[in-house]
């Protein structure tokens, strides 16, 4: 064979080898996703393992890479600027839904999945929650994590006051209140710090629900329900850790996780961590609702924490690939994972076996759940971002005394119409 | 004019000092208390903003610098401010040479078209920087950083610089045209030299900024390999809890290289604010 000959074949062979080289990659799909749960967050390892294990069963075809984003409120700006850029986040991407990130919906660049979200998949989801995030005839989001902060006790610190059980009246929880103070124990946990003043707010939406029921957030934030709701955090002030004024949550994580405080409101994502830092304090937990200080029983805050959501793609397989991957990671066992891992609540219902006491705790945070009368969103979830940065701004000069109700529900009434 | 006597010093020296060691106080308490959250552990700062450590939390600094992979990020992040700066310094100090020691119509404009830019927020520009970055292919390197930095610096570098050769005696310059120096010559040999001190006050301003920097970093890298410091410290943090003992101890190494850019510039830093503010 002449060397002319042999090159001819040898640069067809490249070129063949080029082409189908070309071809498997063009087969394999990448998909971004811009992840907060990363770090120190607690659903960092369970996801990390889930996607790893999807791509391990998806070699070579479908390949989810993460892209890390450890803060919560740059991600969630990272998102905004990006949509404003005309360019999606990401194949796919997670929000918090409030009034601002609704706006997200608007955006030609977030997949629909209304015509998606349907039969088996659709029956890992509650339909309350699907109906929470369809807006105007549009699902472009998957309602995932969920956010439950009923009140916690700590028995111990309470018994150690001649309380033998939780508050069922709003005297009974002012009574448990002077007996605690008299211990020399501060009764309740607050902060009034960072951008939205956190369990301060989280004791307000509770105080609110109670006294404006289920449709309180309807009313107009200047109504007498709020004024009330304000006076009840005031008094509620008055038994607080001195060091409330704006301190972190993390202070009034810290004062009930060391028994210094003895009533506090979070979420179940604080089971885990009060197990490890206060396994005394973990065993003499309870968790009820919010004693009526208004008309209405038995309420607690839950709102939709995290949505899952896609990037829009004109490509039916890409489409089909990210699809196939929201069905692979909303999986009931995939959710159990995270959740048993982190403490974490998730729409998707999955079986309990409480093993353990972080199980054991979300099994009661369920079991508060689905017997409430009713469940309301907390101040955050329903006025969106601005309302609450303007409470965190305000509450702190209320409650020491430097505001009236009327100047701070006015100044949050102006943040909305803007 | 009458003489001020021992006895009437005493209270105008009381008050300096008081006013001064208040001022010492408020500055140096948030380091202090840094530094000894970042020997506490997270339980403990969670317990308590102002107590000391049970006993001292030496891991935190080993967790930090394990965790967060310091090494790699100190690096992106020396690499990213030191480029910048030359970049920032190269282009205001060029652009300060013309509008400080050049006449030409419409020079007071440009200088504040150019200097105006100190007053704009920089949150204004997340998007129309972000569509550029992303279409010219630079989003998740470090160059677009690079960029970003010295260019967003280039007001304030033009504003400092700027002042500072204005102050430079004119005969210096007319003596060097004199002796047959160009336009290139004068700049490098005669002006850039003497305006060192501003150069060295725009660079600090630009690496601080470079190196402190965390929302356009957040914005326009997605990778570990792309981390800057500023990134990395945010991994102790997630939506609901923050590990505190190391985040604190990666913050209080994140803040050596800046304080000790200042401790070894803080002379010419000084001298070049003054001379801007004096004869600018």
């Amino acid at each position: 064979m002449s060397n002319r000959k042999v090159l001819t074949v040898l640069t067809a062979l490249a070129m063949g080898l080029v082409f189908l080289t070309g071809q498997l990659s063009a087969q394999e799909i990448v998909l971004k996703w811009p992840l907060i749960w990363v770090g120190g967050d607690g659903k960092a390892a369970p996801v990390k393992a889930i996607i790893e294990a999807f791509n391990a069963e998806n070699a070579g075809k479908i390949k989810v890479e993460v892209e890390e984003q450890p803060n919560y409120d740059a991600y969630e700006q990272k998102v905004r600027v990006s949509l404003a850029a005309g360019i999606a986040p990401g194949d796919i991407f997670t929000f918090k839904l409030n009034p601002a990130t609704a706006e997200f919906y608007k955006s030609p660049l977030v997949m629909d999945l209304s015509k998606d979200l349907t039969g088996a998949w659709a029956k890992n989801f509650p339909a309350a929650s699907i109906k929470q995030a369809t807006i105007g005839g549009k699902l472009k989001s998957i309602p995932f994590e969920i956010g439950v902060t009923p009140v916690w006790y700590n028995m111990d610190l309470m018994n150690k006051a001649g309380i033998k059980a939780t508050p069922k009246t709003a005297a009974e929880f002012w009574a448990a209140a002077d007996k605690l103070k008299a211990l020399g124990i501060d009764p309740i946990a607050q902060n009034t710090g960072s951008t939205n003043a956190y369990i301060t707010m989280l004791w307000f939406s509770h105080i609110a629900a109670s006294r404006g029921g289920a449709n309180v957030w309807a009313k107009p934030i200047t109504d007498k329900v709020f004024v009330d709701s304000l006076k009840d955090l005031k008094r509620m002030y008055g038994y607080s850790n001195q060091d409330a004024i704006g301190a972190a949550p993390a202070i009034a994580n810290g004062h009930f996780v060391k028994a210094e405080s003895a009533i506090y409101t979070n979420g179940s994502w604080r089971l885990a961590a009060t197990l490890k830092d206060g396994p005394t304090v973990y065993e003499n937990l309870a968790w009820d609702y919010l004693p009526a200080f208004g008309a209405n029983k038995n309420s607690i805050p839950m709102f939709l924490q995290a949505m899952i959501a896609a990037g829009e793609t004109k490509d039916p397989a890409r489409r089909a690939a990210i699809l196939t991957f929201l069905k692979y990671f909303t999986a009931p066992d995939n959710v159990k994972k995270i959740s048993l891992a982190s403490g974490a609540m998730f729409t998707v219902p999955f079986t309990f076996e409480p093993a353990n006491p972080v199980e054991a705790g979300l099994q009661k945070f369920m079991t508060l759940v689905q017997k409430a009368s009713f469940t309301v969103p907390n101040l955050e979830v329903a006025l969106g971002p601005a309302a609450v940065a303007e409470f965190g701004q305000r509450v702190s000069l209320y409650l020491t005394g430097g505001a009236t109700e009327d100047e701070v529900l006015k100044a949050i009434a102006k943040k909305l119409e803007d | 004019m009458k003489q001020t006597t021992g006895s009437q010093k005493i209270p105008g020296f009381l008050l300096k000092w008081t006013v001064l060691s208040l001022f010492l106080i408020l500055t140096l308490m948030p380091f202090l208390w840094l530094l000894i959250s970042s020997l506490k552990t997270t339980f403990e700062i969670e317990s308590g903003g102002f107590s000391f450590p049970a006993s001292l939390q030496f891991i935190n600094y080993v967790n930090a610098v394990s965790i967060a992979n310091l090494p790699l990020l100190f690096t992106n992040s020396v690499l990213v401010a030191v480029l910048a700066v030359a970049l920032n310094v190269a282009v205001g100090s060029l652009a300060a040479f013309v509008l400080a020691r050049e006449q030409f119509p419409g020079r007071d404009f440009l200088y504040v078209a150019l200097t105006a830019g100190i007053l704009i927020p920089i949150i204004s520009f997340l998007v129309p920087y972000f569509i550029l970055i992303t279409r010219i292919g630079l989003y998740n390197n470090l160059i677009s950083l690079i960029l970003i930095y010295a260019a967003v610096n280039i007001p304030v570098t033009v504003f400092l610089i700027t002042s500072f050769m204005k102050a430079i005696p004119k005969e210096m310059e007319e003596a060097a045209v004199m002796d047959g120096c160009t336009f290139s010559t004068r700049f490098w040999r005669i002006i850039l030299p003497l305006a060192q001190s501003g150069l060295a006050t725009a660079g600090t301003f630009c690496f601080i900024y470079a190196w402190n920097e965390f929302i356009l970093a957040m914005l326009f890298t997605s990778s570990e390999s792309t981390r800057t410091v500023q990134l990395g410290i945010r991994f102790f943090q997630s939506q609901f809890q923050t590990d505190y003992g190391p985040m604190f101890a990666a913050i209080m190494l994140s803040i050596l290289p800046t304080v000790a850019v200042y401790v070894f510039m803080h002379n010419k830093i000084i001298s070049g604010l003054t001379a801007g503010a004096v004869k600018g």
